[in-house]
């Protein structure tokens, strides 16, 4: 009989099991240890109220973590608590290269709210909040809408958008954020082995910002205006000077595979377009300036959505009618199917849906181009949209790109 | 609470710990102290319907006390009623309102006629299927003499509540599980690490294996119409891998956690999907529910003993009620008459022949082989009806199935399918290896330096490849 099978009082028996399990986890314990060490480093497992304080010393810190990634909606509230911008920028990650420089008088009276919301449902939410005073409401919103927050459903419920949920906004990391961090970690172990010198410096690469986290030590994440800094996609895009569709998968491929964003569908969802509608038409009524921006995907892209018989439909839908809806609606529309519209190439788009800030200038010169002449975005001049293009060292993708 | 959360991680060892520091002259102290695990476990999910659980089980505590003092046939049959009537009571509320008054609009609507079914949003109590039938078969035992009563309620309480097979089974029964609270339990290490290698396994089915092939079948069931055959037969083969790595899983964890604490739970399945045969299969599969079917069902209806046309009509009656236990859509119902028939097929059959017992050998005998490979194909068959959301959905993807063979025009990544049915087979084989035990993982007559690097590649598994994401058992929806 071996002796583990012999149980002489339970005393003895819980003290032999604990003894032993503590043994066989240890490893377990060593390696999980060291993962957190990396993240605590990195800043990575900072707590978010921590993130405010940095950005309050040092309004270039950037903040990317890579694995504690849902902090960011209760940092965005903290954010527009503190600041009470005029003019919010709203939607998904779609909008967050609208920046602070690009509104000119308004910059310190900028935030961009982008990738708050990335379905109707969540829109609602949101604008609740706004409407309920929970936030403090801004004097102008720019709200973007993607195609597939109003989608057809087939035979089965669908979810009505990529992610209908919006994460809950909180101010802690939980313990099982960290064990699914330390997952992440370990299955892409990447990290500057100077991080573990005590005293090192924490700063992006590219840059020399400030930086949160091991998404910002390599100059990805958000800047204090809310918008966001994609380096990576930019250092790929001057290193070839050519398109690519830097999304994973990229969105040609979920295009043709109807996959992700891009599932079978027999036209836009009415339903769901009017309830969007009426969350725009509660802000207006709340005193709010309310302009929309249907985002533009890459030519490549573009020409894939109209040529596929199962999307076709839907994309022109989303293209033709519901601007025309919104016009009779009264709302501001900059409906930008691609950056052909402003004698741009590919090259402006991060990949294949998201559009650079050089494109986003356009963007906003379009809206204030048809903003009423007594309105906040009517106060922002063109003159200084045209100088941030015109500015030396600026390329497609990016208006200031890391030296290379 | 589910057992692949971060909130169970935390639970049990906390409860372990504690469990084993209470005294143990007498079991009580632990069994009121698994009672009020048992609530902190159901309660996480939400508290307010721990109150079905005590009056379910509170109404079977009464009637077991009172069934025994009872001569008169009369009062007994209304003890025992009362007992059903309540717990058949809430779970046909619970489960079967909306089916049945949403099936009923739709026969008069056919009859032209105009109901508004209603349109209270029921939520289904979590485990309620569960429990409900393991207070039943305690009271009907009673009622018929096999068991005698629990009349210390923390005991009974204890028994119904047990929070490791709380809400997913194994279904247990009063004469196997009740005596295991009355008496002293001693902690063993040896059982304790049957039980981790057990649940290790489990969770690696559940986290590693379910959860991950759970998004591509959807894929796959939710756009079949556009699919080709061969992407319809391996959603039809991942899904029922994902279920039965599903809710073996839950049940292979259920089976390791109460090794902790010094109980012994009745298996519920014994690898299925190596069955020979349907009736193999059925006592293979979720086996305390077809034996639940068996004692309280079938052989009140007659069982065996009665003749030939009146046993199968008790059979297919049988399966059918099982397949509507699982869920209130008559998918269900149609995949526990798919069974139900072709079981009553295989016993015309088979006649009185009976199978030689099966090779033990790492290589089948090749009869042996076909046999388990057509009675896969006819479970794969059923199983279709059960993932289905409606029955012209199953037809649909069973024509799809065996007549789309030029490929279809909707995508599904070649090379995700490949490294799924990979996985799937790669399950099957370690299950193969390991069907003699009780789980592959059970390495305990290896030496450690075998047993802990197995140990630690099946972590690094889970921790590596598990989908930590919410993926609910499937079985809690039943």
């Amino acid at each position: 009989m071996s002796r583990s099978s012999i149980s002489t009082s339970n005393g003895a028996a819980l003290a032999h099991v604990v003894r032993r399990g503590l043994l066989f986890l240890a490893p377990v314990l060593l390696i999980g240890g060291f993962g957190e060490l990396v993240l605590w480093r990195a800043r990575e497992g900072w707590p978010p109220a921590r993130v405010l304080v940095e950005w309050a010393k040092d309004p270039r810190t950037i903040y990317g973590p890579r694995f504690f990634t849902t902090n960011i909606v209760w940092i965005k509230g903290a954010m527009i608590r503190e600041h009470r911008p005029q003019v919010i920028t709203l939607g998904s990650s779609r909008v967050t290269q609208f920046r602070a420089p690009m509104f000119g008088p308004l910059e310190g009276s900028f935030y961009n709210a982008g990738h708050l919301v990335t379905g109707t449902s969540e829109l609602e939410k949101v604008a609740a909040l706004f409407l309920s005073g929970e936030l403090p409401r801004p004097k102008a919103m720019i709200v973007g809408l993607d195609p597939w927050w109003m989608k057809i459903a087939p035979h089965r419920d669908q979810p009505e958008s990529t992610s209908e949920h919006l994460p809950e906004a909180s101010p802690t990391i939980s313990a099982a954020a960290h064990l699914e961090a330390l997952r992440l970690f370990f299955s892409e172990p990447q990290f500057p082995p100077t991080l573990l010198w005590p005293g090192t410096a924490v700063r992006d690469a590219a840059y020399g910002h400030n930086a949160i986290g091991l998404g910002a030590l390599a100059g990805n994440g958000y800047r204090r205006d809310g918008s966001v800094l994609q380096t990576s996609m930019v250092q790929d895009y001057l290193r070839t000077r050519q398109y690519a569709d830097r999304e994973t998968p990229p969105v040609i491929e979920r295009i043709r595979a109807h996959t992700h964003q891009f599932w079978v569908t027999e036209g836009l969802d009415w339903a769901q377009a009017e309830r969007i509608v009426a969350v725009l038409r509660a802000l207006r009524a709340a005193g709010m300036e309310v302009y929309v921006f249907l985002p533009p995907f890459s030519t490549e892209a573009e020409t894939a959505l109209t040529g596929d018989p199962a999307l076709a439909r839907w994309y022109a839908e989303y293209r033709t009618d519901l601007p025309q809806w919104l016009a009779t609606e009264g709302f501001a529309c900059a409906n930008v199917r691609s950056p052909a519209d402003f004698g741009m190439t590919d090259e402006a788009m991060m990949d294949g849906f998201h559009p650079g800030d050089v494109l986003m200038t356009h963007v906003l010169e379009a809206l204030i181009r048809q903003a009423p002449p007594v309105s906040v975005l009517a106060s922002i001049p063109v003159a200084g949209l045209q100088q941030l293009r015109q500015a030396p060292g600026v390329v497609p993708i990016a208006l200031n790109p890391p030296r290379f | 609470m589910l057992f692949n959360s971060f909130a169970f991680a935390v639970f049990l060892p906390a409860v372990f710990l504690l469990y084993w520091l209470l005294p143990q002259r007498t079991p009580r102290a632990q069994n009121a102290f698994l009672i009020a695990a048992s609530c902190l476990f159901y309660g996480w999910w939400d508290w307010r319907f721990l109150s079905l659980l005590f009056i379910s089980s509170g109404v079977d505590y009464v009637a077991g006390c009172l069934l025994p003092r009872q001569t008169n046939a009369g009062r007994r049959r209304a003890l025992l009623a009362a007992s059903l009537v309540t717990n058949l009571g809430i779970l046909g509320f619970f489960k079967y309102f909306g089916f049945f008054t949403a099936s009923f609009a739709t026969l008069l609507a056919q009859l032209g006629l105009h109901a508004e079914p209603s349109s209270l949003k029921i939520i289904l109590p979590v485990g309620l299927s569960f429990y409900t039938f393991q207070s039943i078969a305690y009271t009907v035992d009673i009622y018929r003499g096999k068991l005698q009563p629990e009349r210390n309620w923390i005991d009974f309480f204890a028994f119904v509540s047990f929070f490791p097979q709380l809400v997913a089974g194994p279904i247990q029964r009063a004469g196997d599980l009740l005596p295991q609270f009355q008496r002293t339990r001693t902690l063993s290490a040896a059982e304790v690490r049957r039980g981790a290698e057990q649940a290790l396994w489990g969770l690696f089915k559940k986290v590693v294996i379910a959860d991950n092939l759970a998004g591509l079948v959807e894929q796959i069931f939710s756009q079949h119409e556009q699919l080709g055959a061969r992407t319809l037969f391996c959603g039809a083969v991942l899904f029922a891998v994902q279920i039965y790595c599903d809710f073996s899983g839950y049940s292979d964890i259920a089976l390791g956690v109460s090794r902790f604490f010094g109980f012994t739970l009745t298996r519920n399945f014994a690898y299925p999907y190596f069955a020979r045969n349907l009736v193999e299969f059925w006592q293979r599969w979720h086996i305390s529910l077809s034996t639940w079917f068996r004692d309280y069902l079938y052989i009140p209806l007659g069982g065996n003993r009665v003749g030939a046309v009146q046993r199968n009509f008790n059979l297919f009656v049988t399966f059918a009620i099982s397949g509507l236990w699982h869920g209130a859509n008559w998918t269900f119902v149609a995949w526990g008459i798919f069974h139900g028939a072709l079981y009553v097929i295989y016993l015309a059959l088979r006649g009185k022949r009976t199978p030689p017992p099966e090779s033990g050998g790492l290589f089948p005998p090749l009869r042996d082989l076909g046999a388990m490979a057509l009675t896969f194909a006819t479970v794969l068959v059923s199983w279709i009806f059960f993932r289905a959301e409606s029955l012209g959905d199953a037809l649909r993807y069973l024509t799809g199935l065996f007549t789309r063979f030029s490929g279809g025009t909707a995508y599904v990544d070649e090379r995700l399918l490949i490294g799924a049915m990979l996985a799937a087979l790669g399950l099957l084989f370690a299950d193969w290896l390991g069907r003699h035990r009780s789980s592959p993982l059970e390495l305990g007559a290896w030496s450690r330096l075998v047993r802990w690097p197995a140990y630690y590649a099946v972590i690094a598994l889970i921790f590596w490849k598990g989908n930590f994401q919410y993926v609910p058992f499937i079985y809690f929806d039943f």
